[in-house]
């Protein structure tokens, strides 16, 4: 019998990516409640699949049918509505990235989950990505010693790939204009936003090969929007580049990973559209470029299925790498944001 | 017909340049000495010393191949010659292909600009070196060092330059030591925007790649199978003959005293 999931929050997130893939996963999970917090787009959403839908929380977490809360609200929201969820005693939590906004919001969620034995999933869809686990079998089975890893991004607007995963619109989230970035304190605020809230699709994946942040050696905000970001973690250099283009080519997301005898990099393809794992291509010291194949499921229904896994008992909650995951996060973002007010003229 | 009217005179014993000699039949001819001649020095060694013994032995023009990279003091004590062209030959950062690059752009800025470079630690510098230098031609500027640090093998740093509208575009740069025998090493670069360009150059692989993609699609140059020796002494005999002036030198200085300020970082 399949999990049954409520679903909290209704942006585009939910309509053009978690519908979708649960409608995929049919044999494993099956929506039965959504809500937000009153726009008209749970309704409207739940309607078309014929589920319950309501206003708040407090009736899907009252709902005796939602085993599994999916918190697909704003990141402000996100550790509230799972100590809701585990107070109402759901099996299991998918809560989208980020679990938290601070480290001990973070201490205070996992330690709530752990003591009420609740499954718990982050969304940070990458870390779960086929292509991904590979290169990382890679990295250890060749025991190369890393010496760099960059993670770049150039991303036109989401609503390209919305429109090939979905139907209706608006595509958009709430928008809020564009932030004033000649005013430190906002272009610092957008910078630890970037961080926690794109960055940290791969943040996991960086924090198993260089757990211990040591020093920000550099943090600006690109204009229009985007960041550049090194940073030294466990005696590896990292650097973490975005720019978000209101047009252009189709997104690049790109990890490399130096290491001593080979460059490994991963190409994960646009947010939201399901084109498969990640294409992954070495390059050896002796010159030889191996490209892998693509595995046929992303990441998105790779998470999904783990958290299955999770509930049948099949795999374990790691609660501490949750915590380390966040805690890492926040902690970048803050040491980003700060050396980036550092270099701000006074 | 006397061999001397067959075309300007090229001293040179390097293989790859008496391969480009021959192939220039009509605008080349070999010469055993650098009096009015195009003198092609070794990139290899003290090749600045090289250099300026040919200009004094009244070399028309001097074609430095593949250089090395230059010593720190060598940079920093050396007078450099301005009174007669000096071409550089750099493999990795090849003029047509820069060209390639740049126009397929359209002149849309880039918004940042990555550069990754991996080689054996006796030849980074040099990959990085022509790292900066590919930077240098998509931002269409100099470079600024503006923070950087190094590990025990390998460096970051972030430098930028001016941008369109009194902005400024970044540009970012990771060098990795690898292991391996050939120096050769790889560059990558990205220059993110509107347009994006990628650019590959590894030597060992036999590769140079230069792809541009916009909304349309991508474009990837056709590969340049001319000779990097064949190319570089083109350039030089247009040099000579023209007058005009050539800038390779000072770009060469400039990547290289960038590629050693990353040191004191």
């Amino acid at each position: 019998m399949p999990w049954n999931v409520g679903v909290l929050g209704a942006g585009p997130g939910v309509a053009a990516l978690h519908l979708p893939v649960l409608g995929g996963l049919n044999e494993l999970f099956r929506v039965v409640h959504i809500a937000d917090a009153g726009s008209g787009r749970a309704q409207s959403l739940a309607e078309q699949l014929g589920v319950r839908w309501s206003e708040g929380e407090a009736e899907l977490l009252t709902d005796g049918e939602v085993d599994v809360v999916a918190v697909c609200s704003p990141p402000g929201e996100h550790g509230r509505q799972i100590l809701a969820a585990i107070a109402a005693g759901k099996r299991a939590i998918f809560c989208e990235k980020p679990l938290a906004t601070s480290v001990e919001e973070s201490e205070v969620v996992i330690a709530a989950c752990r003591a009420a034995g609740t499954s718990l999933l982050v969304g940070t869809n990458h870390l779960f990505d086929a292509a991904w686990g590979r290169a990382k079998h890679h990295l250890v089975a060749l025991q190369g010693r890393v010496r760099t890893i960059s993670v770049t991004l150039a991303l036109p607007p989401n609503d390209r790939y919305h429109r090939v995963v979905a139907e209706g619109g608006p595509f958009q989230s709430g928008r809020r204009g564009r932030p004033d970035l000649n005013d430190p304190a906002m272009a610092a605020d957008v910078l630890r936003q970037l961080l926690t809230g794109l960055a940290i699709h791969d943040l996991p994946a960086i924090r198993d090969i260089a757990p211990d942040l040591e020093e920000v050696v550099y943090a600006r905000v690109a204009p229009p929007i985007g960041y550049l970001v090194g940073y030294r973690a466990s005696g590896i250099l990292v650097q973490l580049a975005l720019t978000m283009l209101p047009q252009g080519p189709d997104a690049l997301w790109r990890m490399s990973v130096a290491t001593s005898h080979d460059r490994i990099e991963v190409n994960f393809p646009p947010a939201f559209v399901h084109a498969g794992s990640a294409a992954t291509r070495v390059r050896s010291v002796d010159g030889q470029w191996t490209e892998y194949r693509r595995d046929p499921e992303d990441g998105y229904a790779a998470e999904w299925r783990l958290l299955a896994s999770l509930l049948e008992g099949v795999a374990p909650v790691e609660y501490d790498e949750l915590l380390a995951d966040a805690q890492y996060a926040v902690d970048l973002a803050d040491a980003a944001a700060a050396k980036f007010l550092e270099g701000v003229p006074q | 017909m006397n061999p001397a009217d067959r075309g300007f005179g090229v001293c040179t014993a390097l293989p790859a340049y008496v391969a480009a000699v021959a192939e220039l039949r009509l605008s080349a001819a070999l010469r055993n000495d650098f009096s009015g001649a195009v003198a092609v020095v070794p990139g290899s060694g003290d090749w600045w010393q090289g250099m300026l013994a040919a200009r004094a032995g009244g070399a028309a023009a001097v074609l430095i191949a593949d250089p090395e990279m230059l010593p720190q003091e060598a940079l920093e004590s050396n007078a450099w010659p301005t009174d007669l062209p000096v071409i550089v030959e750099r493999p990795r950062l090849r003029p047509d292909v820069v060209a390639d690059a740049v126009r397929a752009r359209r002149g849309s800025p880039a918004r940042i600009v990555t550069v990754e470079c991996a080689a054996p630690a006796l030849g980074l510098d040099a990959v990085i070196r022509d790292g900066l230098g590919w930077a240098r031609f998509l931002v269409q500027g100099s470079l600024t060092l503006r923070s950087g640090t190094a590990a025990a093998h390998g460096s970051i740093a972030l430098l930028d330059s001016a941008g369109p509208a009194g902005g400024s575009i970044p540009t970012t740069l990771a060098g990795a030591e690898a292991g391996g025998l050939h120096s050769g090493g790889l560059l990558q670069l990205l220059a993110l925007g509107e347009v994006r360009t990628e650019v590959t150059v590894d030597q060992l692989a036999g590769l140079t790649r230069v792809e541009t993609s916009t909304e349309d699609g991508l474009l990837r140059a056709p590969e340049r199978f001319e000779s990097s020796a064949r190319l570089a002494l083109r350039r030089a005999l247009v040099a000579c003959s023209s007058g005009r002036p050539v800038t390779d030198l000072d770009d060469l200085l400039e990547d290289t005293a960038l590629t050693w300020a990353l040191h004191g970082t």
